[in-house]
């Protein structure tokens, strides 16, 4: 067995292994990262960009938030439910992790908003050509991933930890196999564990969520994000802690269905299986609160009404909610994608000229189906939503003319998060609380600051607690090192 | 060479090379990607434009050859602008984002847009939505992610020769597919796996699971490789079948094991549940291949090679028990330059290759055949010596290797289980081995036990004209004989009762005259303690009459029937061991002796990694892999309609009739053109490994790019 | 190749569709010729359909210029070449659509507006029963009128009418009531 020796060893190199990497690189220390894939940055390849509170760019857009403000807003969210002094040491870096991204060369293109009702904390990456839009995040990933090299640390693609080494109730290294099947021993005076939970792994989401995958749950699945970390920590001792997951919602294999997916989120006629409405559509632009109200239809799963009379207007007048993923250009590919659907016989969509033969298609009974439609119409004839108060500018009369266009949407998630538990200086802790010597854990693997819902409402959140915690986790295992050596 | 100029550095060239792999050779990075090493270029994708002497326009530099004193800029402003505009140009009809894409965090594309860090919103997204089709064996199409580079098409195409792939165009545009909406199979794909390992995004990917399966990329491509336990190049010497050169074959079996006949005959063939060519319609038939080319090796041109030793190291080797392990470990020591010394207690070395399987699976002839080869290396053999005590001979030796094998039989603890006609499965198979009369067994015999030593011993007793009853714990569908055995032993006449329990044995001390059982109608077996709880079916107690009863019920080493062996053994007589090192040093274990029973190639696999410990041991560097045979593979493997219809071609097997009546083998070896069909069913998995690995940005040096 | 154009034509239509018939898009082996027709395509489509952007002029003309150089074969730099010279010779009336102020020839549809003069309607309901857009106000001896809301520029209200009463406008609209009135005409 191959045997290599370091000061820090990272396991996974997504934002927050790449962001540890760099800040233990600038103290001197040495570090062997070992990643699963051919490329860094995991999942925030796909993102774009991080949280910051408080930053210059917020300040300089008139867009500026306090700290202060950010934590209470937090913390009422989570009612407390959360690590109060982790959620304060991260949100106070957040604005100094912006400034020293922008230091080591990412350049940002603004601060923003996801939905309307959100707060502009998200700092998105520019791009070359300075137009905003997905993956930009890659940006980022290139910057810290050249740092990380740049101050010695040894990159290992495509070899995955296995294990951790434990000697003497400490934490000394992690094994790992390579491409060629080689198994290795990387040594260090700690180890940071940043995996990114287990979005990819359908028994450990069955056992820990109960949620099936492709069956009442169609989340991202970033190849490779299989909950290893979680199980290395565990299997040394780490508490299980505060496993959830960062709810959404989507039509099933929504990359081939992107526009439908795009148009059918509309704040429209939202019914479950029962063929009742359950929530104000209103909300559809905070996919955490419409997924967590899908999850408690049956199946998990519900059906977005309108027709094509809507549609026409959203081609003219744009969407009733706009979004930064799904762009209002879409909309004019709708009826193009619809036929391939249909043709397909896609079965998330649904097309028809009665209300009658939609309900057949859905299997929802008609009589209801219809009553559900008869009474929101009249809701939207006289501009009050009686039931669940949706705002008066979305109430538009679904009478199915150029017949009735449907989506089924189901509980999604962007991945998993939480697994074990950290505290501010993101040592791993155990059952008693107390901290696993020579264990770090940073970004999704130790998010536990959401409690029950993702906090949409301060967007950039899940890359922005990676890339802070990665940070937190490189200086506090400077001081570990140094207190060791002293 | 040729002398250029490449971002600022001077850079050496070969002739002909193109400007992008100069500059990659030189560890330079320029974005490419409808490049491939090992295909044609063609300038498609322009992610490779470089700027060449200052002239105005970039030009790709895939296909731009390298010319004495060219200066060349990949970072010019008009470079980088047409790059990326490029790459924008690809993403605005990607897929928006990649999550739910096979090829997240492997993909060169993915990289790429990490690398130029661009976007591609300022151009009208108009995604090209093609279904993904997984009703193909082996491999998924996901076009929707295809970005028309054409590699596939090339590699298909060109390189390959097969001409499945190619531009279509259908009512979203066009995508690289198979023409005419057929399946792969139609098309006459031969699954060679090209299209997928040269596809930069996840448009052609294996199939969900499928290079999950081991921790080496390598193995996942070749899974029989993966699946054999000594490693044989499998793909390499069903193509030297194929090519009509069985000889050439056998050199690349013995590259890694010493029995390529007596595998050829018996071996259980883990390396068929591994072939890919299961998911199309059957395995290979690998182990039958085997047994061709061992059976038509006239020229031997490998033996010299094979039978040539390393300069002697002075080191004496001894090795306790001359089976399948014990032998495979002695050559390979002895190739090494060792002086081993195989003590073996029976008369004649090879195990159960000579002392227990019959001769109607495998003939004897063949067996000593390669004994004697191994032999020839200087490798010395004492028989009829048992030894009692290992840490003695270690006295002598340098190093000792207990490869005793699992020789004795084990009886089930009935009443009448120590009577005189009761024997266990070693002791008959060894006598109908040594060609002994077996009248002692009476007429009527009852086999105990259902696993393929039971089926040994009951098939070679129909053979002495016995009737022989197979009576077994498992349920009819749980027998752990193989399927050929049950079948062919039935044919023969053996009478098998799957899910009985023994309770007895009738008769007296001198003559059995019967075994009473009863019927069960399920039954579990807990590994951990050993106990088997079952649910008996009332009232079926019977008697099966019988002259005599074998019982093929396990075997043990027979180590803790010494009084010291000079190891520390376990409870149960297997030697403690930590990787193949016992409690005392220089005394290693291996085989049978420390798995319990298992199949031949275990054993040799066994020995091989005995053989590297103990040379390791003994100073060397434990390097026991040979190149006997040169390789060499065309990737051009051209069109063959109707490929993946091609049924597995089967042994012909004598009849039942006429084989019960004699030893002579149940299967006739292939025919030359029952070979060479069989050979060219093999979807030579292997091919894939020869692309060149893309280098990603990442890849390039450190944080200089 | 160049395109001729007369009086009658519109620029952007005329090059739309050469485009929509080009051989680029049937070939796909190189990106500029085949991604490169396809963003044109699109942003033609949508200039005609009076959804062009601002930019779309001058991302137009780069892209253009970059097929003449970057294509695999004279295919794409043909096309390059063309949608070049057109552009040149008409930016004014490319700005003009993109601008959503109109199509001179009167060609794009989108550009087209449909309206119901108010001396002709006799009130006769011929062209609310044909319009599938239900897009026509009006009862009995009421002038009509055309919402251009719901408008999908059909025509089949103009062949409907029987009394000429409803008319084809580019630029200059002819005054109509914002709803229905009582008929002038009997």
């Amino acid at each position: 067995m191959k045997k290599l020796e370091t000061d820090v060893v990272i396991v996974a190199g997504g934002p927050a292994g790449l962001a540890a990497a760099v800040t233990v690189g600038e103290m001197g220390l040495s570090s062997i990262l070992l990643e699963k894939a051919r490329t860094t940055g995991g999942a925030a390849n796909m993102g774009m960009g991080p949280l910051g509170i408080n930053t210059t760019i917020q300040k300089e857009q008139f867009n500026d938030i306090s700290v202060d403000y950010a934590f209470d807003l937090h913390m009422n969210y989570t009612h407390y439910n959360v690590d109060a002094d982790l959620v304060q040491t991260y949100f106070s870096k957040s604005a100094d992790t912006i400034a020293w991204l922008q230091e080591l060369g990412v350049e940002f293109a603004g601060a923003f908003r996801y939905f309307r009702e959100s707060e502009a904390t998200w700092h998105i990456v520019k791009p070359e050509n300075g137009v905003i839009g997905p993956r930009a995040a890659s940006g980022m990933v290139k910057v810290l991933t050249e740092k990380a090299k740049e101050y010695g640390t040894e990159i290992l693609l495509e070899t995955p930890a296995t294990s951790l080494i434990m000697e003497d109730g400490k934490v000394v290294g992690a094994k790992a196999v390579d491409a060629g099947g080689n198994e290795l021993e990387v040594r260090g005076k700690a180890v940071i564990v940043a995996t990114g939970g287990f979005g990819n792994n359908g028994d450990m989401i069955k056992k820990e969520f109960g949620l099936t995958l492709m069956e009442d749950f169609y989340p991202f699945m970033i190849p490779g994000v299989n909950g290893d970390g979680l199980n290395m920590m565990w299997e040394v001792g780490a508490q299980k802690f505060g496993a959830n997951i960062e709810a959404i919602y989507q039509l099933p294999d929504n990359m081939n269905w992107f526009i439908l997916d795009a148009v059918l989120r509309q704040p429209n006629l939202l019914v479950n299986q029962r063929g009742e409405r359950f929530m104000n559509e209103g909300y559809m632009g905070n996919t955490t609160y419409v997924g967590n109200a899908l999850r408690m239809q049956p199946g998990n799963y519900a059906y977005c009404i309108m027709d094509r009379k809507i549609l026409k207007s959203y081609k003219k007048n744009g969407p009733d909610i706009m979004d930064i993923v799904h762009p209002a250009d879409a909309f004019h590919g709708f009826d193009k994608e619809a036929e391939m659907a249909v043709e397909q016989g896609y079965s998330a969509y649904f097309e028809a000229e009665t209300i009658e033969e939609l309900a057949g298609k859905m299997g929802i009974d008609p009589e209801t189906l219809a009553n559900t439609l008869d009474d929101y119409n009249a809701m939207c004839e006289s501009g009050v939503d009686t039931q669940f108060h949706k705002d008066q500018k979305y109430l538009h009369e679904i009478t199915g003319k150029g017949n009735f266009v449907a989506g089924k949407f189901y509980l999604g998630a962007y991945g998993t998060i939480g697994g074990v538990r950290i505290n501010k200086r993101c040592e791993v802790l155990d059952k008693d609380q107390k901290p696993i010597p020579g264990l770090y854990s940073a970004g999704s693997d130790a998010n536990t600051i959401y409690g029950d819902s993702y906090n949409f409402t301060l967007p950039g959140n899940t890359m922005g607690f990676a890339v802070n915690s990665g940070r937190m986790a490189g200086e506090s295992v400077m001081d570990y090192i140094s207190n060791m050596e002293a | 060479m040729i002398t250029l100029t490449i971002d600022g550095r001077t850079v050496e060239a070969r002739e002909g090379q193109s400007v992008l792999h100069a500059a990659l050779d030189a560890g330079i990075y320029i974005p490419h990607l409808c490049d491939h090493p090992d295909l044609e270029a063609k300038g498609g994708c322009r992610m490779c434009s470089v700027t060449i002497d200052g002239a105005e326009k970039p030009v790709p530099s895939c296909a731009t050859e390298v010319r004495e004193g060219m200066v060349v800029d990949s970072h010019t402003a008009a470079a980088e602008a047409v790059r990326r505009t490029s790459m924008e140009l690809m993403l605005a009809t990607h897929p928006s984002e990649c999550t739910g894409c096979p090829k997240y965090g492997k993909c060169e594309m993915q990289s790429m847009y990490q690398f130029m860090g661009v976007s591609a919103q300022g151009w009208r997204h108009h995604p090209r939505p093609v279904p993904t089709n997984e009703s193909n064996p082996l491999i998924t199409h996901l076009f929707i992610r295809c970005i028309r580079c054409g590699r596939c098409i090339r590699a298909c195409q060109d390189k390959r020769g097969v001409k499945v792939l190619d531009y279509v165009h259908d009512k979203v545009g066009i995508h690289a597919g198979v023409p005419g909406g057929k399946s792969l199979a139609d098309a006459g794909c031969r699954f060679c796996g090209a299209c997928i390992e040269v596809c930069p995004t996840g448009s052609i990917v294996d199939v969900v699971g499928r290079m999950e399966r081991y921790p080496a990329y390598a193995d996942n491509v070749v899974p029989c490789r993966a699946e054999c336990p000594a490693h044989i190049d499998i793909p390499a010497y069903i193509r030297a079948v194929k090519e009509g050169r069985p000889g050439d074959a056998v050199g690349i079996i013995r590259e890694k094991v010493p029995f390529p006949l007596v595998l050829g005959y018996i071996c259980n063939h883990l390396c068929e549940t591994g072939c890919k060519r299961s998911d199309i319609n059957a395995p290979m038939s690998i182990r039958n291949l085997k047994r061709f080319a061992a059976d038509n090796d006239t020229e031997q041109a490998w033996k010299e090679k094979y039978l040539r030793t390393a300069p002697p190291t002075g080191k004496k080797v001894a090795v306790i028990g001359g089976g399948p392990c014990g032998l495979t470990a002695a050559y390979y020591l002895r190739k090494k330059g060792h002086d081993v010394t195989v003590f073996e207690k029976r008369p004649e070395l090879g195990g159960p290759m000579t002392g227990g399987i019959p001769a109607y699976r495998l003939p004897l002839d063949e067996v000593r055949k390669e004994i004697r080869l191994i032999l020839d290396t200087g490798v010395k053999a004492e028989c009829n010596r048992e030894i009692t005590n290992a840490a003695e001979l270690r006295k002598d030796f340098d190093a000792v290797l207990v490869a005793v094998g699992v020789s004795k039989g084990r009886k089930l603890p009935i009443p009448g289980a120590d009577f005189r006609q009761v024997h266990t499965a070693m002791d008959v198979l060894a006598d109908n081995r040594a060609g002994k009369d077996m009248g002692y067994l009476g007429k009527t015999v009852c086999v105990i036990g259902g696993g393929s030593v039971g089926f040994d011993v009951a098939r070679s007793l129909v053979r002495h004209g016995m009737t022989v009853n197979l009576a077994c714990l498992e349920q009819a569908d749980k027998i752990l004989a193989d399927a050929e055995d049950q079948e062919e032993g039935a044919e023969e006449g053996v009478n098998i009762l799957p899910g009985r329990a023994f309770e007895v044995i009738e008769g007296t001390p001198e003559q059995v005259t019967g075994l009473r059982v009863h019927t069960v109608l399920s039954s579990t077996y807990d590994k951990a303690t050993g106990k088997v709880t079952e649910v008996a079916e009332p009232g079926s107690q019977t008697v099966i009459p019988c002259d005599s009863v074998v019982f093929a019920t396990g075997q043990y080493t027979g180590l803790n029937d010494y009084a010291d062996f000079g190891i520390k053994l376990n409870g149960r007589g297997y030697p403690e061991i930590d990787g193949l090192k016992t409690s005392e040093g220089g005394i290693f274990a291996a085989g049978d002796a420390i798995t319990g029973i298992s199949f031949v190639i275990k054993g040799i696999a066994q020995g091989r990694d005995a053989a590297t410990a103990i040379d390791k041991y003994l100073g060397g560097d434990g390097d026991i892999d040979e190149t006997l045979v040169e390789r060499s593979a065309d990737p051009h493997i051209g069109e063959f309609p109707g490929f993946a219809a091609l049924p597995r071609v089967e042994q012909e097997v004598i009849s039942a009739e006429s084989r019960k009546t004699n030893n002579e083998n149940v299967y006739r070896t292939y025919s030359c053109e029952e070979a060479s069909c069989e050979a060219q069913r093999c979807l030579q998995c292997d091919l894939r490994l020869q692309f060149e690995k893309i280098k990603l940005w990442s890849d390039f040096g450190g944080g200089e790019t | 190749m160049t395109l001729k154009l007369t009086k009658k034509q519109c620029p952007v239509n005329e090059l739309l569709s050469y485009v929509r018939g080009h051989k680029c898009l049937d070939c796909g082996k190189c990106v500029f010729g085949y991604e490169g027709a396809t963003q044109i395509l699109l942003a033609l489509e949508d200039i005609s359909a009076k959804r062009g952007k601002s930019t779309d002029l001058e991302q137009m003309r780069k892209l253009a210029q970059y097929m003449t150089e970057q294509s695999l074969c004279e295919d794409g730099e043909e096309l390059g070449r063309t949608a070049l010279e057109v552009l040149d010779a008409h930016a004014d009336e490319f700005a003009l659509h993109i601008a959503k102020k109109g199509c001179t020839a009167g060609v794009c549809r989108a550009f087209v507006t449909y309206h119901i003069l108010m001396d002709k309607c006799t009130g006769c309901g011929d062209c609310m029963d044909v319009c599938q857009e239900d897009a026509i106000a009006g009862k009995k001896k009421f002038v009509h009128v055309i919402s251009q809301a719901d408008c999908i520029q059909c025509g089949k209200c103009l062949e409907a009418c029987e009394e000429e009463a409803i008319v084809k406008a580019g630029a200059d609209k002819p005054r109509c009531p914002p709803r229905p009135v009582p008929c002038k005409r009997k």
